[in-house]
């Protein structure tokens, strides 16, 4: 048997040519970057922070100690804050790309636009999910209340929530780095995308708080998920026209 | 813009004004004198005949923002920009008028300025989508990047608004507004009602076409004086 | 590396007009000219960032406009501002891009790294964050970022600013070096510069080329 010929690595032969990993790993890349700058510029960590417990101790010093109608404004308590974190992370998402220039390394890398997409998304979501897992537990806590449905049902409602807010917070970001005033003009154009969301997300919340299963947010939870793909789909076939001539 | 074709010539230019002032006269003839006064609500419900006109401008200059906005990222010409973005503005108009006189109407038939139906709340979602376009068109300097740019959140508003919609009906579902109907909407049922609002739908959108056309053409002078002193500046 | 009456234009403001060159594999291509004259714009056109009003170009037989995502691969950029993330270092940076550049072999971006960084002798400052760097150090590493995967053509505008005399030397050792392997294209306002170290010069004023030579006559 003749051993076989010795090829020598050049770099060339590294490069990984598998558009689906590619997609992954160029997402993954993106989303590790931006986690890394933000831990390391942690005075933002520490605004959602104190965000979230301001907004907390509002509602308290509003509402009382042992408010016998807290459950009325549970998911109104949990979700104007979620949805202010949700904004500071929109500012942060592309805005900060344009403004220090690096989005033009992004722009000449060979990588798919919606990977991009995707990276920011998901690191929104996950800024927002931080921002959540501060806020539910200190409300809960300092108003004195708790979910009566089963909790998995809460997490599902809140996650898919977040997500959906994330995906419009990641076109938005994009949109909004192309206007001069980059942070005042991004509430003006997310509160007419949000509506189609927020509504079903807050209305499912506020139901469970009183105990209801999940046949009754049920249209909530479609509502939300044609959204979803809905958003998706069409940011597939648009985004390159946000990020490219 | 094939919808314009008929009014290519110049001298249709100078007609199509007349046509439109005269259906509009008819229209406005219909709305207050010859329709008759509602049985419980008199002669208060006339609004009605210019609330569902405007809002139903509203949806259709959306529509035409939205369309333009496709073919300007498919043609890359900017002509469907200038489209886009005249019907956005003049929706803008219309819509703020649907608002407006559906709040004096909720009033006059449930009692309440705002009732939170479904239609009037996606009514104030569409304003805000407008609101948000036109403002951030207004924040782009260059003219290829506005016009890219704002296409895709042409795209993007139109589809939400439908989900705004089913949203605002599980809310209203939910919470239900204490309505007091001093009438059982029975408008469009005597026929002189229904043509009468038929005429009025039909002569405000010939009046918004017009006033596209002529917003399209404002835009494209303005362009082209300032090419022109670019130039010369150069 | 060849463009055809390549013309980009705002309104009817032109900011380069029929450029038509070819560069040749292995040249170092000089671009000079006046501020304003359109030799940022040629260059972010030939790097994809923005796209030509009209005209053909094409890098490698690959169409400019047909085939981003190939061109993407074969070049890099230096632009005026570095493409660097002040909080990160310079390591995660180049490993950052690397990586997106399709590499994940660990080992391979290390010793690339460390390749690299050597030729610019600036391998010590690699653990440090880009932003408590000096300017020119920056300007190193992100002429680094630009090669680090080993581009066919290597695109950069006004690399010679905000160089020390030590940097200018090293970067003109490091065209010559790259040369065997790659093109590159350069703009610099600075005549002498231009001619030292290019093999061939275009002159770019108003956006049109006024006058090709090939320097050292």
């Amino acid at each position: 048997m003749k051993p076989k010929p010795q090829v020598t690595k050049t770099m060339e032969d590294e490069v990984s040519h598998n558009q689906i990993t590619n997609f992954f790993n160029d997402a993954w890349q993106i989303l590790l970057k931006d986690l890394r700058l933000e831990l390391r510029r942690k005075y933002e960590i520490y605004s959602i922070i104190i965000l979230a417990l301001i907004s907390n101790l509002s509602f308290g010093f509003a509402l009382g100690p042992s408010n016998p109608n807290v459950t009325d404004f549970i998911s109104g308590m949990l979700w104007v804050p979620i949805l202010f974190i949700g904004m500071l992370g929109f500012t942060t998402g592309f805005v900060r790309e344009m403004d220090r220039g690096s989005i033009e390394g992004l722009r000449a890398a060979p990588i798919s636009p919606q990977a991009i997409l995707a990276g920011k998304t998901v690191y929104i979501f996950l800024l927002m999910c931080g921002g959540a897992i501060i806020i539910i537990p200190s409300s809960m806590a300092i108003l004195n209340y708790s979910f009566h449905s089963n909790g998995f049902l809460v997490l599902l409602v809140v996650a898919l929530g977040i997500l959906n807010i994330a995906v419009i917070g990641s076109i938005v970001s994009a949109l909004a780095m192309y206007s001069q005033s980059r942070a005042l003009i991004i509430p003006a154009l997310s509160m007419p995308l949000l509506p189609g969301t927020i509504i079903p997300s807050i209305l499912a919340t506020g139901k469970l708080a009183v105990g209801a299963d999940i046949n009754s947010i049920l249209p909530e939870l479609q509502i939300n998920l044609a959204f979803l793909l809905l958003m998706i789909a069409t940011l597939w076939i648009t985004f390159e026209y946000v990020l490219y001539d | 813009m094939n919808m314009f074709y008929m009014i290519k010539g110049e001298n249709m230019k100078k007609i199509y004004p007349i046509i439109i002032f005269l259906v509009n006269l008819a229209a406005l003839y219909m709305i207050f004198l010859w329709a008759p006064p509602e049985r419980t609500l008199g002669d208060s419900y006339r609004v009605f005949f210019i609330h569902t006109p405007s809002a139903w401008i509203s949806y259709l200059a959306f529509t035409i923002t939205f369309v333009s906005s496709i073919l300007y990222l498919k043609t890359r010409n900017f002509k469907w920009d200038l489209y886009a973005s005249s019907s956005a503005l003049l929706g803008l108009l219309f819509c703020i008028i649907a608002i407006i006189t559906g709040a004096i109407w909720a009033k006059v038939a449930w009692g309440l300025y705002w009732n939170w139906d479904p239609r009037q709340t996606t009514t104030l979602v569409l304003m805000l989508a407008y609101l948000g376009y036109v403002s951030f068109r207004m924040a782009i300097n260059d003219k290829e990047q506005r016009a890219r740019v704002s296409s895709v959140l042409g795209i993007l508003a139109f589809i939400s608004i439908p989900l705004s919609y089913l949203s605002t009906i599980i809310w209203a579902t939910i919470h239900p507004m204490p309505l007091i109907p001093t009438s059982k909407l029975q408008i469009g049922v005597e026929p002189a009602i229904l043509q009468t609002l038929l005429t009025s739908t039909f002569a405000v959108t010939l009046l918004f076409l017009w006033m596209l056309y002529i917003t399209v053409e404002m835009y494209r002078t303005i362009d082209t004086v300032e090419s022109v002193k670019m130039e010369n500046v150069k | 590396m060849k463009t055809s009456n390549l013309s980009k234009s705002y309104g009817d403001i032109f900011a380069i007009r029929d450029v038509s060159i070819e560069i040749n594999q292995g040249e170092i291509f000089g671009l000079m000219g006046p501020n304003g004259a359109g030799k940022s714009t040629l260059i972010r056109i030939l790097s994809t960032l923005t796209k030509s009003s009209s005209g053909e170009a094409s890098i490698f037989g690959y169409n400019l406009r047909k085939d981003q995502r190939q061109v993407k691969k074969l070049i890099g950029i230096v632009l005026h501002h570095n493409l660097l993330y002040d909080e990160l270092t310079a390591k995660e940076n180049l490993s950052y891009y690397l990586r997106l550049y399709g590499f994940r072999n660990k080992e391979t971006i290390e010793k690339i790294i460390f390749e690299k960084t050597s030729q610019f002798n600036i391998v010590d400052r690699v653990e440090d964050q880009i932003g408590t760097l000096s300017s020119g150090q920056r300007k190193r590493f992100d002429i680094i970022r630009a090669t680090i995967h080993n581009p066919k053509l290597l695109l950069l505008d006004e690399p010679f600013s905000g160089l020390d005399r030590q940097g200018i030397a090293q970067l003109k050792d490091f065209f010559n070096s790259t040369k065997k392997n790659s093109t590159i294209l350069f703009s610099t306002h600075n005549q002498q510069i231009g001619e030292e170290v290019s093999d061939r010069i275009a002159t770019l004023e108003k956006g049109r080329i006024i006058e090709t030579k090939t320097s050292g006559d």
